[in-house]
């Protein structure tokens, strides 16, 4: 098997990416949902900080370090099926989110 | 109902409501001569505090307790009787003898009172008055003497002292755990707060955590000082590998290695400056020290090569572990607080 080339990497880094921050994600909201209970945003007058954006920023940190871990993995020369396992993991923990911890 | 007769029914009823509204409270008024001797009982009894006549304090306390029980004074004269009974043993001797130095801001912060001060508590007899004025004494010498070390023995005094206040005792024994961690002796500060596991729960978890950490810290510590003599072997035999010292930051520092340390650290230290509260040192440290045991990692593969299967695995294990004690001393050393979420 060849060695990928650098587009490639770069492709799969992307897709990576992608796939650990919706994991990170989906476990960020459902560690939220379990440990830690937020006040009613009726409740609240005002906030400087939302809880989401919040979630959005961490997961977006931890996509670039599976972006990183992507391309790294891509540099072997083994077919690219963790790619696959990991898309569909993530989609799964965000859907499983979507149903248990919305 | 017919209407007419709704109607008187409401009017009646808006009838009795006014009248309550209006009515004022039917109280037994106090004896005028009762209030006026009360108020006087307790004048008396503040000017007799003042001037430390403790007993003669309680005596006029209790009359103006006991003369008005519903004047504006009452409660605050039944607290200080109350005080004042817990205070009372040796007829009120021991309990002039610290309000002297107490009350004299001179005194409090003069070395002569304060060893004077200790030697007449010393014959105190037991009761709340010699737990106190050891803790006035532990004060003195600790912050406005400027012996920390004089402070122990009077504290470990207050705490010993089970005819004390509990609340007493349990203030001292977090002061003295306090003391001791400010004197550097963790050791000493666990030991006394165990001696006394109920008096002051928080103080003792609070050191335990302390304690945990030490421990932590000295494994962390021990992991990277391994690593790091490692490091410095594989790089002297790395370094002829790699084409000599000056190409062997490139060999075995790879520019993936470096953009992941500097994301690692960077991004997540601009993350927490975006929240505007936290403190971004630990990740900054953190993305070095991953930087770091990447280099060693990178330094080991070159200088004796892959190896087999149980090499990689050792190599792994401990590169993991190197990972987890520079992330743990990056927090310790920076901002602990941080470890507090973990229960550290």
């Amino acid at each position: 098997m060849s060695a990928p080339r650098i587009s490639e990497r770069i492709l799969i880094a992307v897709v990576s990416g992608g796939a650990a921050a919706i994991l990170a994600y989906a476990i960020l909201r459902g560690v939220e949902r379990a440990f830690y209970t937020e006040p009613n945003p009726a409740l609240l007058i005002w906030s400087d900080r939302s809880a989401f954006l919040w979630r959005v920023q961490e997961s977006l940190y931890a996509g670039g370090l599976g972006a990183f871990g992507g391309y790294a993995l891509a540099a072997q020369r083994i077919r690219v099926r963790w790619l696959g396992a990991a898309i569909v993991t993530a989609v799964s923990a965000l859907v499983l989110e979507t149903l248990i911890a919305p | 109902m017919e209407p007419p007769r709704r109607r008187r029914a409401a009017s009646a009823l808006a009838l009795a409501l006014v009248a309550v509204l209006i009515s004022t409270p039917s109280r037994a008024e106090p004896d005028p001569s009762a209030r006026i001797a009360a108020q006087q009982s307790f004048d008396r009894a503040e000017l007799a505090f003042q001037a430390q006549r403790f007993a003669e304090a309680l005596a006029a306390y209790r009359e103006a307790a006991e003369a008005d029980p519903s004047a504006r004074f009452a409660l605050t004269a039944r607290a200080r009787a109350a005080d004042l009974e817990a205070h009372a043993e040796g007829g009120f001797a021991p309990l002039a003898r610290l309000s002297a130095v107490r009350r004299d801001p001179t005194k409090s912060s003069d070395r002569a009172a304060i060893e004077a001060l200790a030697q007449d508590a010393a014959t105190f007899p037991p009761g709340r008055v010699r737990g106190e004025a050891a803790l006035v004494i532990a004060d003195a010498w600790w912050h406005r003497l400027g012996d920390p070390r004089r402070a122990v023995a009077p504290l470990e005094a207050a705490v010993a002292d089970a005819t004390g206040d509990p609340l007493t005792r349990s203030f001292a024994l977090s002061e003295l755990a306090r003391l001791h961690r400010e004197l550097g002796d963790l050791d000493a500060a666990l030991a006394v707060v165990e001696r006394f596991p109920d008096l002051a729960p928080a103080a003792r978890q609070e050191v335990q955590t302390l304690v945990l950490r030490g421990r932590l810290r000295s494994c962390a510590s021990c992991v990277l000082g391994a690593l790091g003599v490692l490091g410095l072997a594989a790089i002297v035999r790395a370094a002829p590998r790699a084409g000599g010292l000056r190409e062997l930051p490139r060999a075995i520092l790879p520019p993936l290695a470096v953009a992941f340390s500097l994301y690692l650290g960077g991004a997540a230290a601009i993350l927490v400056r975006l929240r505007g509260d936290g403190d971004p040192r630990p990740f900054v440290w953190l993305g070095l020290g991953v930087l770091a045991v990447f280099a060693v990692a990178r330094a080991w593969h070159l200088g004796w090569g892959a190896g087999g299967p149980s090499a990689r695995a050792a190599r792994a294990l401990l590169c993991v572990a190197g990972v987890i004690a520079a992330a743990f001393l990056a927090v310790e050393r920076t901002n602990a607080s941080y470890l507090e979420g973990l229960g550290l």
